[in-house]
């Protein structure tokens, strides 16, 4: 195992914890030739241990599909074209490990049961590709057809209330933090836009010449969605001042 | 021998007396509960004020952005966790 990565995997999460030992066996079983990368690491080269590590490899990306499909199917943001498209790739990944599953745990030869544990990986990238970008565009869409809405109606209507009725009311202070709440909404706005048709679009072949490809994506959801939280908390801090 | 002046004295003191029960002349055995400001019939009904406050439909577009974000947030971070995992373990 490369210290770096051990390291990073020791630091993680609990379901990151879960997968050390397909992330250490998947460098174990990496092909006759590749360097040692420490020489503590003992390399199970066998059948049996590469079939025991698709076992795991393939059980944990089924059950965090098991996990993310009831998710997006209740998702009430998704267009109805982005969900039948995130639902298919998540899908088919799931009966993809399955078939996988069962055909390493029925190789017979060293060589392809190690092609077939590396295509886990490679050909679905389920961790690192399909389960994110759905999570990404059902954030920017949710985002874009609900909080961001609701957020301009809401800053209209306070809009309205402080040029109307409850001008007496007005402060400087409600003053900037509308002006803030205007800020929000706008890089709300220019952080999400495009995102959801972006994060669909990319490919476990993209993301293995690229593994930085879905970075400024998650990045941007994670601007969008502060962004939302903060311009949320500018509409109730007006609405009380207001009260 | 009764005075001229004992029934309209009397008639003073019966009006003085219902006055200081918080009566007024003319009313007693007629006097309903007293109506208390949130029951008055001079206030708008609640479909009414509901429409006359600048701020009523605040909370319920506050309530769309709880729920959009009820959806994303933890999602977001389920994604860092799986993209933060080596090459191999993805």
């Amino acid at each position: 195992m490369k210290p770096s990565l051990a390291a990073s995997i020791l630091a993680t999460t609990v379901t990151a914890a879960l997968l050390v030992g397909s992330c250490s066996a998947a460098l174990a079983a990496e092909p006759a030739g590749s360097a040692p990368s420490a020489p503590a690491t003992t390399a199970p080269r066998t059948l049996s241990s590469v079939q025991a590590l698709g076992a795991g490899a393939t059980a944990a990306r089924i059950s965090a599909l098991d996990k993310a499909i009831p998710r997006v199917t209740a998702n009430a943001y998704l267009s109805a074209t982005d969900k039948d498209r995130v639902l298919g790739t998540l899908n088919g990944d799931r009966a993809a490990m399955v078939t996988l599953a069962a055909k390493i745990a029925a190789d017979t030869d060293l060589t392809v049961a190690k092609a077939d544990y590396h295509s886990i990986f490679t050909g679905y990238r389920v961790f690192a590709v399909a389960i994110p970008q759905s999570l990404y565009a059902a954030a920017a869409s949710g985002l874009q057809d609900a909080a961001i809405p609701a957020l301009l109606s809401a800053q209209a209507t306070l809009v309205a209330a402080i040029s109307g009725p409850l001008a007496s009311k007005d402060t400087p202070a409600i003053d900037a933090t509308m002006a803030d709440l205007a800020s929000q909404i706008r890089s709300a706005q220019q952080s999400v836009s495009g995102v959801s048709v972006f994060a669909l679009s990319v490919t476990p072949e993209q993301f293995n010449s690229n593994h930085e490809i879905l970075a400024a994506t998650r990045a941007s959801v994670k601007t969008a969605a502060a962004a939302a939280k903060k311009a949320r908390a500018d509409v109730a801090s007006v609405k009380a001042a207001l009260t | 021998m009764r005075s001229r002046w004992a029934l309209p004295a009397a008639g003073l003191v019966l009006v003085l007396g219902l006055t200081a029960c918080g009566a007024r002349p003319g009313t007693a055995g007629r006097e309903g509960p007293v109506p208390s400001p949130a029951s008055s019939a001079a206030l708008p009904s609640p479909a009414a004020s509901a429409s006359a406050d600048p701020l009523a439909d605040i909370d319920r577009q506050l309530a769309i952005v709880d729920g959009s974000a009820a959806q994303s947030t933890g999602d977001l971070t389920a994604g860092d966790t799986s993209a933060s995992v080596g090459d191999d373990g993805q």
